[in-house]
């Protein structure tokens, strides 16, 4: 065992550390201290073998073209990554821009959004299918419009100001259907169409749902998966 | 040149420029030659679709440098768990001391000390076998100062020494 006061500069000179002038002239007295650097510079070569391997041992062959014939068989589809992230990213902002939620200091108490049927489908048709047999001449808008921001106003609420694309209508009426329970009052009721509607616009869906800011939109996975292969 | 060629040759390179890498830190947690190889090609495979963010070739080495290691972590964890499934199913057969060499006994305690080395101090360790003790590589590849890749460094051969000290013990009293 070595004098309990030089163990720790013993240890530290093992490992690569100085040797203190005072540890020095320890040294070439003490054998118990020699022996006990000894052992310690022994450990150290162990160590320093064991990892020596690691540098040591190379991959096999052709490793590279292994690496990258296994990169590009588990990612075929990725290759264009980043344009189906900007694709995904773009159609997030336009919906966002099409949708114009008012900041949270300016939403009104509720808010309508009015959404063209088509009559002749069932409400479980899924909206794209529903878009695509609607006629054409139907005006393929959502109207979303804002209550008057003081629910005691008496004042008339204002125009619906916000077109929306019909194939959408639906996404948003999920949307604002997921919301949680306790966010307020959220609803979904038929009324008539309102007074200068726009041509051929049917009976009217209407939904009411508290103020709501919309921090992100998911784009659903199946767009990032390559179409499906022409059988 | 069209991009997707350029995205090839692009990955190519880094392919030959951390390839090495990539397999060593993979070799210095498991030692096994055909694991190594296998995480080396996940990390690559993982690399390949985050290529496009990993534009700038020191993010994509320390990139790479977490990921491999991380990977092959797990796989350790995976076969020591499955090791000590077998061994309470088979307990006829173990080698005896006579059975195995000394030095290789003695590099088997050596590799046991650093497996079970905190994490931060056996990354430290292993990137810097594998760098030649560079310390400044190291800290690139970690993204951590230099400084303290010297004291991990130095904590973990400190904690190796005192673990391991029976070893000289050993060989002092043949």
């Amino acid at each position: 065992m070595a004098c309990e006061r030089h163990v720790d500069a013993l240890t530290a000179l093992a490992l690569g550390g100085p040797l203190e002038p005072e540890v020095a002239a320890h040294l070439a007295v003490c054998s118990a201290c020699q022996a006990w650097l000894a052992g310690e510079q022994s450990v150290a070569a162990a160590v320093d073998h064991a990892l020596a391997l690691v540098a040591r041992v190379e991959p096999e062959g052709d490793f590279h073209v292994r690496l990258r014939m296994t990169a590009e068989r588990a990612a075929p589809v990725m290759r264009h990554a980043w344009w189906w992230s900007a694709a995904a990213v773009a159609a997030a902002i336009l919906t966002l821009v099409v949708v114009r939620v008012p900041p949270t200091d300016s939403l009104p108490a509720a808010a309508t959004v009015s959404i063209p049927t088509t009559p002749a489908l069932p409400p479980s048709v899924p909206s794209d299918v529903a878009a695509a047999t609607a006629p054409h001449d139907r005006a393929p808008v959502v109207r979303v419009a804002r209550a008057a921001r003081d629910r005691r106003s008496t004042a008339t609420p204002p125009e619906p100001h916000v077109l929306v694309p019909a194939g959408q209508a639906e996404a948003i009426v999920r949307l604002f259907g997921n919301l949680p329970a306790d966010s307020g009052p959220v609803g979904l009721a038929a009324s008539p169409a309102p007074v200068g509607q726009a041509p051929g616009v049917g009976d009217i869906d209407r939904i009411v749902v508290p103020p709501i800011v919309i921090e992100a939109l998911v784009v659903p996975r199946p767009l990032l998966l390559a179409p499906e292969p022409q059988k | 040149m069209s991009a997707e060629s350029e995205v090839d040759r692009d990955f190519e390179d880094r392919i030959r420029d951390s390839g090495r890498l990539a397999f060593h830190i993979a070799y210095g947690v498991l030692r096994q030659r055909q694991d190594a190889e296998e995480i080396a090609q996940e990390a690559f495979a993982r690399a390949f679709h985050r290529l496009h963010q990993l534009r700038d070739r020191e993010r994509f080495r320390a990139w790479l440098t977490r990921t491999t290691w991380r990977l092959a972590i797990d796989r350790w964890r995976a076969d020591r768990r499955r090791e000590a499934r077998e061994l309470q199913n088979v307990d006829a057969w173990r080698p005896s001391v006579e059975q195995v060499a000394v030095e290789r006994e003695r590099a088997r305690h050596v590799w046991l000390a650093i497996d079970r080395l905190p994490e931060k101090l056996r990354i430290v360790t292993v990137l810097a076998a594998i760098e030649g003790h560079d310390t400044r590589e190291v800290a690139l590849l970690l993204d951590i100062p230099e400084g303290t890749v010297k004291s991990r460094l130095f904590s973990a051969r400190r904690q190796l020494a005192e673990r391991l000290r029976w070893l000289a013990n050993d060989t002092s009293t043949r």
